[in-house]
């Protein structure tokens, strides 16, 4: 973080910082050991918006008789599972203040990459590495240049939006990569147990991601740095040193999501991930989770994810028009989140 | 105009063939220097593409260079890259730069009316690829019909489920473009006015697909839920990249079933790309209605080379299209058609003998002759 941007908005961090703080040990009263996972994954600030997901998911139940099958209820968390995997990394990023642009376009550069690899007879678990390592790669530039370098992540996440897509079409030509052996697509069309191993993933990943959060040392040092970067620099805290890790966790994770995204379709697309930048930054936000850093949690997260992929599916069962659909979207996103702020409010108030 | 440039076309070649006309400067020379001829190798051609994140339109931009490179004509390349007002400003600069003209591909045919009328004022003709405007005066539009391809797609599905159940009817998903573009709007106009002409033929769930993979297949998800209690026979897709989603959302539904087999889904799509002709090949997907953006773009590039001179040229090309399934894929008149998706990477020209027959059409649609030698210059 620059000098200047710490010092200008230092007030409000110091603000942020403490109102998390007060979050968080509400948030440890409540919890019986037993219920402690629970109770911090989703806690009880995030009801209103669970009870608004349970409500549009009734309305959906209500009028049509597919909604809620089980198939189709594994059809939701397979649809978001790309989004989702993101949407961890993402909210790994937000937290520390930062801000991930980029991982649409290393959606796309580390698909393309690694699936010409496959197909040029390297090895598949090899190349499905590589698609990992990419995202790592980009990761490590995106952090060192917003942490150790002083760059607002913003810009640099920007130019790297714009660089990793752009080469994506270079490479390809502007053309789909496909044709490579179909055991690289093995996470993204697998099903273990009649269960799609895209969902295992999905669900490994927030949990592993809110374990991490919770639990470890390098999890709390996330709050405290997206809180107060200045304050977490005082306590001995190397705040470059978890901001490089940090994007590390949501290039690596933009890898491994190509790795579905690439297998569902057995086609690794150049312009995969144009449209999925502002879902993911939404599923964030809805959950809870505040753009200035230090405040939120995976598991408001998931409910922000399980959000929009209810109303995404929900709408197609209804077989809304594609006009429609973009515009009902947004006044459900809209009225889930007033909701939510009425909620706090009130909260705050009492 | 158009109309008189219609006749004039029509006339022109028997003109030509008759004893040379007097009313074509300098034509049959390849220009040195007589008139207002000017050669290939001092002509400038601009070029502004809409985008390049499809293969339709890289097949198009491949189509000029390789034409231009081979005329020896040097072209001012532009990409608007998705932005209606990064192209008007392309076109602007390239009407500063004085090309002696344009080929364009617009965005939007009602935002790039101004930038038209500036090169109109400069008197740098413009043709228009693929999509035109709606104003400003247009030299040639040189391309396929959106609407006349889903129909044919469309069409195919009726003949398939007659085929199945002895009258049209049964199933289909249609599978939309993206809606804000006009050939989404135009194909699936086109599907809807002819499969509205069948009461037993059910659209059972209409979705957005927006010619994006990600999107289509789970949409298809979507779909075959929905329809749980229903036998999908067909679906129509706006391009060959829904199909893509539609047949691997097929597949892990556990649905697909080869073609012949009775419950096999049909599907029917647009364009033409690698990846369908692969997957034809491979039996997951029964046709597509190809175009050939490369040789349009060859044709527009001849145009602009020939009203650079001043010669009449039509102003309305309508390229033609073929429907390509497993049974024509490896056929002579799908090479003879060209299957330009597995070509985009071959340098070499090839289309100028194929001008010679290129039909002409009225500004309505319908063809009013076939263009002998128009194109005196490049065919030398």
């Amino acid at each position: 973080m620059s000098g200047d941007g710490s010092v200008g908005t230092g007030g409000t961090r110091t603000v942020q910082a403490s109102l998390g703080e007060s979050r968080s040990r509400t948030g440890q009263v409540q919890a019986v050991p037993s219920r402690r996972l629970w109770g911090a994954f989703l806690d009880s600030r995030r009801l209103p918006l669970i009870g608004f997901l349970l409500l549009l998911s009734a309305y959906f139940g209500l009028t049509n008789r597919y909604f809620f099958t089980l198939g189709n209820l594994t059809t939701v968390l397979s649809q978001v599972s790309v989004l989702g995997i993101l949407a961890v990394g993402e909210t790994f990023v937000i937290l520390l203040s930062g801000i991930d642009l980029s991982v649409g376009s290393i959606l796309a550069i580390s698909g393309v990459l690694s699936a010409t690899l496959a197909l040029h007879h390297v090895p598949v678990v090899l190349a499905m590495l590589s698609g990992v390592v990419i995202g790592l790669v980009i990761g490590l530039f995106n952090g060192f240049f917003s942490y150790a370098w002083g760059m607002a992540s913003f810009i640099v996440t920007l130019a790297m939006l714009s660089l990793a897509g752009g080469l994506a079409l270079v490479i390809t030509n502007g053309s789909t990569v496909f044709g490579f052996p179909n055991s690289f697509n093995y996470l993204g069309s697998a099903t273990f147990a009649g269960i799609p191993v895209s969902v295992f993933i999905l669900v490994g990943a927030f949990v592993v991601g809110h374990l991490v959060l919770k639990y470890t040392v390098f999890g709390r040092t996330v709050y405290a740095v997206g809180g107060n970067p200045n304050a977490a620099k005082l306590s001995g805290i190397n705040v470059t040193a978890v901001g490089i890790k940090v994007f590390m966790i949501s290039g690596g994770l933009a890898g491994l999501a190509t790795l579905i995204n690439t297998g569902r379709l057995a086609s690794a697309i150049p312009i995969a991930g144009q449209t999925i930048l502002l879902p993911t930054i939404a599923a964030v936000v809805i959950g809870g989770t505040s753009l200035f850093g230090g405040v939120g949690s995976l598991g408001g997260t998931f409910v922000g994810v399980l959000l929009i992929g209810v109303l995404n599916n929900g709408l197609a069962i209804s077989n809304v028009s594609a006009f429609w659909d973009q515009a009902v979207q947004g006044v459900v996103i809209f009225v889930a989140v007033a909701i939510d702020a009425l909620a706090q409010r009130r909260t705050a108030r009492t | 105009m158009s109309k008189r440039t219609i006749v004039a076309a029509a006339i022109f070649p028997l003109a030509l063939a008759a004893c040379g006309s007097t009313t074509t400067p300098a034509q049959g020379s390849s220009g040195s220097g007589g008139g207002k001829t000017v050669t290939f190798s001092k002509m400038t051609i601009g070029y502004s593409v809409s985008t390049l994140q499809n293969q339709f339109f890289v097949g198009l931009t491949q189509g000029v260079k390789r034409e231009a490179k081979a005329l020896g004509i040097h072209l001012v390349f532009d990409n608007a890259g998705g932005s209606a007002s990064t192209q008007s400003n392309q076109v602007q600069e390239l009407v500063n730069q004085h090309v002696n003209a344009i080929i364009l591909n617009p965005i939007n045919a009602s935002g790039i009316i101004p930038a038209v009328q500036q090169a109109n004022r400069a008197h740098i003709p413009v043709i228009t690829l693929d999509r035109t405007a709606y104003g400003g005066k247009i030299a040639s539009f040189v391309r396929d019909s959106s609407a006349q391809m889903s129909q044919e797609a469309a069409k195919w599905l009726v003949a398939q489920l007659t085929k199945r159940y002895g009258s049209p009817k049964g199933h289909i998903v249609d599978l939309e473009g993206l809606m804000s573009t006009s050939p989404g709007q135009a194909r699936q106009k086109g599907f809807m006015s002819v499969i509205s002409k069948y009461p037993h033929i059910k659209v059972v769930s209409t979705l957005p697909g927006n010619f994006n993979p990600s999107v289509s297949f789970n949409a298809m998800t979507d779909a075959i839920r929905a329809n749980s209690g229903v036998r999908i026979d067909g679906v129509f897709n706006g391009n060959d990249d829904n199909a893509i989603g539609a047949e691997r959302a097929i597949a892990a539904a556990g649905l697909f079933k080869p073609i012949g087999s009775p419950q096999h889904i049909f599907i029917a799509s647009i364009d033409g790309t690698s990846q369908a002709f692969a997957a034809i090949r491979s039996g997951q997907q029964d046709m597509t209605v190809a175009q050939n953006p490369m040789k349009e773009a060859e044709a527009a590039v001849q145009l602009a080379a020939e009203v650079i001179n001043g010669k009449p040229i039509p102003a309305n090309v309508k390229w033609p299209h073929m429907l390509i399934d497993a049974a024509n894929i490896n056929s002579p008149a799908a090479k003879a058609f060209g299957l330009w998706s597995l070509d985009l990477t071959n340098p070499a020209k090839g289309n100028i003998p194929n001008m010679k027959s290129l039909p002409i059409y009225s500004s309505a649609g319908v063809p009013t002759g076939s263009y002998g030698s128009l194109y005196t210059q490049a065919s030398k």
